[in-house]
């Protein structure tokens, strides 16, 4: 079974539990294939080799034993830097939070343990979670699969980047502008932001409370969809997770057929004639492929979509400078070794430890709620964010999906995108979802002039995720996309990073 | 909206940060065009519901827990990622 590490996670913990392949059998495999690429790709900021294969070890003993085994039975995971994991570093990309190590997991976590996963672990991201690139890690950059001069897109770049390279079949990250969605976009693997309060944030370290939410990444969206089964559902421990009953997401990916009778939205709104040809080649091909499936392209109208990027950056911003005031020198994380005063050591503490996008977006976040400024930004920003959230809920009301492309633009070259604004436009039709709360998913769609991956977008009702991993398994299946055993050679030396 | 240097380290020290003076001059100007773009909000104050500023921009908290104390981390087990302690509590420098 040589190939095991082209299976999707699914098909691997059927395997697992039939006896067909042992959980250590399996981790070696793709232990062997991370030896081989991982040093080219630098997906990881950790990887907990012995832990993991103490982990397959117990498990294949507990099958052994007779006992019962999980939906992701033996299933090697990777999880982002950002979320916790009980008695192993936690360091967010950052500098800051050197040698902290989690007195806890995140619900998310839990589950999937729960379910049999084997922890391989955590992926690098921008710092924080602020990035679009993975280059704003203080660990250094991840580089796309694809092609090693290029970025996996952000913030949860490792997570796509290790999906990818196939060094695990599935992984986790956050979204709380795009940040899964859009480097599984530009690493050509599924990626699910799914609703705000479908999974719990317990355990995730907080970038903006309001819209960061868990996601999974996988090769397929039915493996997405087995993921957010597993740890979709109320928690306890997070006040903003909901109460709806979660769904049989799996069955929903795998219902397979056509989609006669499904109403897809496309926003005016869009600007689809400003993006590269090969994008919109792309998009209007995946237009075509959804109506061949028997899907009704209906035009909507969302007038707020053109202000969602700015509204983004003032809320995202004004919570994050809020969120990261706890990283201070004084409870966890670094502190700096020659302050004489309480005060001093606040700041230079952070000064320190914080990397220069996180500083750019905490002094903009602080100018936004700032005596003086507020009303002007934060209060408006808000409520465009809530006339949004109307807007796409009518879409919604007579249709099932929205469409867009889940980036506009393919992977771009590593470097080349250091103007702050450039980058923060990154995320144009990630946003909108994470401001209504929405769920949206990116599934590949196609391949560019240049042979990178090209994604589209659906966004789906508030708690629809049946439905919405329904439409895009059906359009995946039709897709003219098809996911390569990438050539990364184990030789390969990775290209010299951009300072 | 044009952020002087100035005012960039006037944010800066509310959020508890020291800026270089050349980070001061590169987050002016780097800031002062995303603050232009971010000003086209804007233009799509006409047609917003007039909500107070108070209320949170679209997240619903479910029905609270009960009011009662559970468990809580172990105060050990926080004190272990701590920079500096004794006995039960964080040392810090002196307040001035």
């Amino acid at each position: 079974m040589k190939d095991l590490v082209t299976w999707s996670a699914g098909r691997l913990a059927s395997a697992v539990r039939a006896g067909e392949v042992t959980a250590a059998e399996l981790l070696e495999a793709f232990l062997a294939r991370l030896a081989a690429v991982e040093p080219s790709v630098h997906a990881f900021v950790r990887v907990d080799e012995e832990g993991a294969r103490i982990r397959a070890r117990g498990l294949d003993e507990r099958r052994g034993r007779g006992e019962p085994l999980g939906a992701l039975a033996g299933v090697p995971v990777a999880v982002k830097d950002n979320l916790a994991v009980a008695g192993r570093s936690l360091t967010c990309g950052s500098r800051i939070l050197e040698g902290y190590v989690s007195p806890y997991s995140a619900t998310a976590v839990e589950r999937l343990e729960a379910a049999g996963a084997v922890l391989v672990g955590h992926t690098n991201m921008d710092e924080f979670g602020m990035g679009s690139s993975c280059e704003a890690s203080a660990y250094g950059p991840t580089r796309n699969p694809w092609d090693l001069a290029r970025v996996p897109g952000g913030s949860s770049g490792g997570s796509a980047a290790a999906v990818a390279a196939r060094l695990v079949p599935l992984a986790l990250g956050s979204d709380t502008g795009g940040s899964v969605r859009q480097p599984a976009a530009l690493c050509g693997v599924a990626g699910l932001k799914p609703t705000y309060g479908r999974v719990s944030r317990y355990g995730l370290v907080a970038f903006a409370s309001s819209l960061d939410q868990i996601g999974p990444l996988a090769g397929s969206v039915g493996d997405v969809a087995l993921a957010l089964e597993i740890i979709a559902g109320q928690d306890p421990l997070d006040a903003t997770s909901s109460a709806v009953p979660s769904g049989d997401y799996a069955a929903s990916a795998r219902q397979g057929g056509g989609l006669d009778g499904v109403r897809a939205g496309v926003p005016r709104q869009l600007a689809v004639d400003r993006l590269e040809p090969d994008v919109r080649g792309d998009w209007e091909r995946s237009l075509a492929r959804l109506e061949e499936l028997g899907v009704r392209l209906v035009e909507v109208d969302v007038p707020a979509l053109e202000a969602a990027t700015a509204v983004y950056y003032v809320l995202a911003n004004s919570e994050a400078s809020a969120n990261l005031a706890r990283f201070d020198g004084v409870r966890y994380g670094r502190r700096s070794r020659d302050a004489s005063t309480l005060t001093e050591l606040y700041h230079r503490s952070r000064s320190e430890g914080f990397g220069a996008e996180v500083k750019r977006r905490i002094l903009l976040g602080t100018f936004a709620l700032s005596s003086g400024y507020h009303e002007a930004y934060y209060d408006r920003a808000a409520a465009v964010a809530r006339a949004l959230g109307r807007e796409l809920a009518a879409a919604l009301e007579g249709t099932d999906v929205l469409l867009s492309p889940a980036s506009p633009s393919a992977a771009f070259r590593l470097g080349e995108r250091s103007d702050p604004l450039t980058m923060y436009l990154s995320d144009v039709y990630t946003v909108p979802a994470n401001l209504a709360g929405l769920p949206a998913v990116a599934v590949p769609s196609g391949v560019s002039a240049e042979g990178l991956p090209l994604s589209l977008q659906l966004v789906g009702r508030a708690f629809d995720e049946a439905r919405l991993l329904r439409v895009a398994a059906a359009f995946e299946a039709a897709a003219d996309f098809r996911r390569p055993m990438l050539p990364v050679a184990p030789t390969q030396a990775p290209p010299e990073a951009p300072v | 909206m044009a952020l002087s240097v100035s005012e960039i380290n006037r944010i800066a020290r509310l959020a508890r940060l020291d800026l270089s003076p050349e980070e001061g001059r590169l987050y002016a100007d780097q800031l002062s065009r995303v603050v232009d773009y971010i000003d086209q909000i804007a233009r799509f104050e006409e047609g917003l519901d007039g909500s107070g500023p108070d209320s949170s921009h679209g997240v619903r908290l479910e029905t609270p827990r009960p009011d009662t104390a559970g468990a809580t981390l172990d105060v050990a087990d926080f004190l272990r990622n701590a920079p500096a302690a004794l006995d039960r509590f964080l040392v810090v420098p002196q307040v001035k």
